[in-house]
């Protein structure tokens, strides 16, 4: 038996080593749904079958913790790229030096809007923050469509969104949101004083809906449209006004172990072989020359403007004022 | 005594240096491993609540230690682990009872299926249970809602109740199993003299027995108690949503408020300081209220006890156990099978929403495989590097009796007072380049790490408890016969402790193949566990598909567990 033991255990040990060194490896960390990342996984080793594309999946929150540690430890980051949702996320990563400027040559198509000035980033889909009814609870005509509409007593207790500690889209609207005149901490206060609910993670909020714990929820157009498309009761669309749409930036990092199949892979996603990947996943692309339902340009006209800036230099106050407001 | 000692100091005499040098290797090894394993974490979390880049500084400290919220958890964990041992020590005792001493059928069966609870994971039957009763959607929450009309969800598990609940259904059989292997061992003809002299069943139970078995109760309590106060994965699943917070979600919580800034790591171990004390009161306490007797009156012979007619009381109390497994093991089970199954987590459980696309993903999935793989390489390498240390602190501790064995013994069981999610702080604090440069973070040589500290004490009181029984006279014969010190070693001491050492590397290995709590801070990209991959898909919200893996992470356990008695088993026969 021991030998038994001894023979497995030699065998468990080589394969959870030979693993870490196969040639030809590109490692991305991304907060994206898994079967979007799965999609593009395929898609990509099989134009490129030459490079092993891996990914490593979490929440935003967490793989900022878990890249802050990385970096605090011995000071590298352990992927080459990094694909979150929040574009403030990225002012923080471009001031602590973690990211490697590249303007991917497939930019002709993507609006300078989406791009960082210095090319350390690029928005590589566009996420729209919306409001989710629970269709067995609620008719499409009732659902919520402003933001100030969740503030209605009948939606008393029967709201959730999800923490803003946890996901970075959430926090970037979190954060456009307190930014905002017309909102601001009030809004905060008043949509906690109507019982709203928070969920540790994206999907998770748009599965209490869908599961009848809540009937309405703050949440993502793609995520949504991914649970629609599974057969999830619920139902999604955008508020018709001061629409929230953060531009989810993917960057290279400084001194990655696979900066040329990075540099190949962030290519690829800019494609627009790539971003139809997105597209039949649900996502919105940023290229100009993909064809999709969503109409980005009539969302753009209802946009709120937010001040990259003022994110930058008060996002953790935002996010204290939140908790405090939550009672975190 | 003296006769022994005098023995002792004999062969010492014939060995000359021989034997000293021996033991002082044995001694020192020891003592630098646990240095590494064990002192280094716990010294980085005490040095980083206190001090900052090098200078002490108390206030972070104070700020933790007085927040409202951070009090609150701390409150929510006593209560929650106190209740929990309550009622699960009465649950354990009164089933090892049961099973034990009575004579209720299919007693053999029975006592197998009630150590099934202790290898279903505690936080896939918090998931389960979430599913049922969740205090808005739960399933069976529904349909009670729907079959008597009522306007509000009839059971709330998201609560402290439904936590404590959970827990006490998963851990109650850490005190059964102590009772019933010391009821066992029990010498019948104590309580039979009771009899005889006139008292009553009922005097026996409450005179006799219960008094004999109290060290079992205690140390089955107190594992109740230890694990509850450092659990993860049932208040996170339970509580989060509700803002329902332990000390260990706690930590967790505040170190991703923080981005995971250094900052919020400190924070964390503050908090873990704060978690330790806890522990350390709730230890003092136990031992205050239950201190532990060794009684010699528990033979290692096995003797037939009389057992208890049961008479009318047979039949319900049969029923009684049998429901009780139905309830904590079987419709958890069905309810995780059912889900992952489901298209969409929210869809009524009926056939035309089933499919086996989950179990696609599961298996179509990067993580899923490598996960499996980590936790069968972490938990078989943890298992056996704990067997041999274990045993060989056991052996330092009992046998060779160095100055300083009783810091040696508290050292080694420190991390069982310690909570996993504080291991892996230190852990982390330690082994991510802090010190001397030796980065394991992301590598799976950090959760081992943590492993080995955390599940060090397991191996070394079951190794411990062994040659305890290895009477030194033993060991004195072979000496004495002319077998050389190691001779005397390797051909009777480990050779009698061998099934223990094999049963001590079965308890790790096991609890660790399912564990959450400690490597939910230690995961990276390649690293993931079993139960980390589980949690994560859950807490993603893809909880059909954290259905699925969990039906394939409760089918492995079941197989790995199956193959444990039948080896165990063999091993006796022999």
């Amino acid at each position: 038996m021991k030998k038994l033991l001894a023979l497995l255990l030699a065998v468990m040990m080589v394969l959870s080593v030979s693993s870490a060194f196969a040639a030809g490896k590109v490692m991305l960390y991304s907060s994206m749904q898994e079967a979007q990342l799965q999609a593009i996984e395929k898609a990509f080793e099989a134009k490129y079958p030459d490079i092993d594309m891996e990914y490593y999946y979490a929440g935003g929150g967490k793989l900022v913790t878990k890249m802050t540690t990385e970096a605090e430890g011995d000071g590298q980051i352990a992927c080459d790229l990094v694909w979150l949702g929040d574009p403030s996320d990225y002012e923080a990563f471009k001031a602590n030096g973690w990211l490697l400027p590249y303007v991917s040559p497939e930019t002709d198509h993507i609006a300078k809007e989406y791009m960082d000035a210095e090319g350390y980033y690029t928005a590589g889909r566009l996420v729209t923050m919306g409001i989710a009814w629970n269709i067995g609870l609620v008719d499409e005509a009732d659902a919520p469509k402003t933001w100030n509409d969740l503030l209605d007593p009948k939606w008393n207790n029967q709201i959730i969104m999800t923490d803003p500690s946890q996901a970075s889209t959430t926090k970037y609207w979190m954060a456009a949101m307190m930014q905002s005149e017309k909102y601001g901490e009030a809004y905060f206060e008043a949509l906690k004083a109507n019982g709203v609910e928070l969920e540790s993670g994206t999907t998770a909020t748009h599965n209490r809906v869908a599961d009848s714990s809540y009937m309405v929820g703050i949440c993502l157009d793609y995520v949504s449209a991914n649970l629609i498309a599974e057969g999830s009761p619920i139902q999604f669309h955008y508020t018709t006004d001061d629409v929230i749409t953060m531009t989810s930036p993917i960057a290279m990092i400084k001194g990655c172990a696979n900066e040329e199949n990075g540099k190949i892979l962030m290519d690829f996603i800019l494609s627009k072989e790539g971003q139809e990947v997105l597209v039949e996943n649900n996502l919105v692309s940023v290229r100009d020359d993909v064809e999709m339902q969503v109409d980005t340009s009539a969302i753009a006209a209802v946009n709120m403007v937010v001040d990259y800036n003022d994110l930058g230099a008060n996002l953790q106050n935002y996010l204290d004022n939140f908790n405090k407001i939550f009672n975190k | 005594m003296k006769r022994l000692g005098g023995v002792s100091a004999e062969l010492a005499a014939v060995d000359g240096r021989k034997r000293l040098n021996m033991d002082k290797v044995m001694t020192v090894v020891c003592f630098v491993l646990l240095l590494i394993i064990v002192v280094i974490p716990i010294v980085m979390i005490i040095f980083n609540a206190f001090f900052n880049e090098g200078k002490l500084e108390t206030q972070m400290f104070v700020e933790q230690v007085t927040d409202g919220k951070n009090l609150e958890a701390m409150w929510n964990t006593l209560k929650i682990a106190l209740f929990a041992t309550i009622f699960g020590t009465i649950m354990g005792v009164f089933y090892a009872w049961l099973l034990g001493r009575s004579d209720i059928p299919a007693k053999g069966l029975m006592r197998a299926l009630f150590n099934i609870p202790y290898m279903f994971p505690p936080f896939l039957g918090a998931m389960a249970w979430d599913m049922m009763f969740n205090g808005r959607s739960g399933y069976i929450n529904k349909m009670l809602r729907d079959l008597f009309g009522l306007t509000q969800m009839p059971i709330n598990i998201n609560s402290v109740w439904g936590i404590v609940f959970v827990e006490v259904s998963y851990y109650f059989p850490f005190v059964f199993m102590q009772v019933v292997s010391a009821l066992e061992r029990m010498d019948p003809t104590l309580e039979e003299s009771a009899r005889i002299a006139g008292a009553k069943q009922r005097q026996v139970i409450w005179k006799i027995t219960l008094p004999l078995v109290k060290p079992a109760i205690s140390a089955g309590a107190l594992l109740i108690l230890t694990t509850s106060l450092a659990h993860f994965g049932v208040p996170s699943i339970l509580g989060y949503a509700k803002g329902i917070y332990t000390l260990p979600t706690r930590i967790y919580a505040v170190i991703y408020n923080s981005g995971g800034s250094f900052d919020g790591i400190r924070q964390g171990a503050a908090l873990s300081v704060m978690l330790v004390v806890v522990v350390a009161l709730a230890l003092v306490l136990q031992n205050k209220i239950l201190s532990a007797g060794n009684y010699d009156i528990i033979k290692g012979k096995s003797m037939r006890p009389t057992l208890i007619k049961l008479r009318g009381a047979k039949i319900p109390l049969f029923l009684l156990a049998i429901l009780t497994l139905v309830l904590i093991v079987i419709v958890p089970l069905v309810m995780i099978v059912l889900v992952s199954f489901l298209k969409a987590y929210g869809l009524p459980i009926e056939f035309k929403n089933f499919t086996f696309a989950q179990y696609e993903k599961v298996f179509t999935a990067n993580g899923t495989i490598a996960a499996i793989r980590n936790s069968l390489f972490v938990s078989i390498t943890a298992g056996i590097v704990c067997m041999f240390l274990g045993t060989l602190v056991a052996y330092v501790v009992q046998k060779i009796r160095p100055k300083g064995k009783g810091a040696l013994e508290v050292i080694s069981m420190l991390p069982y007072a310690i909570p996993g999610t504080v291991l892996s702080i230190g852990v982390i604090l330690a082994w991510s380049g802090r010190i001397v440069g030796i980065n394991l973070y992301n590598t799976i040589w950090i959760i081992l790490v943590a492993y080995m500290a955390r599940y060090l004490s397991f191996s070394m009181k079951t190794s411990s408890a062994a040659l305890l029984q290895v009477h030194s006279s033993l060991e004195e014969a072979a000496r004495v016969c002319g077998a050389s010190h190691t001779e005397s070693l390797k051909d009777i001491t480990l050779p009698l402790i061998r099934p223990a050492m094999v049963s001590g590397f079965f308890l790790i290995f096991l609890p660790a193949m399912r564990e959450v709590t400690t490597s939910i801070l230690l995961y990276g990209p390649y690293t993931r566990t079993l139960g980390v991959q589980i949690y994560s898909l859950r807490d993603a919200g893809m909880i059909p598909q954290a259905a699925a893996l969990a039906t394939v992470a409760i089918g492995i356990i079941i197989i790995l567990n199956t193959i444990v008695t039948k080896i165990t088993k063999d091993r006796k026969g022999v």
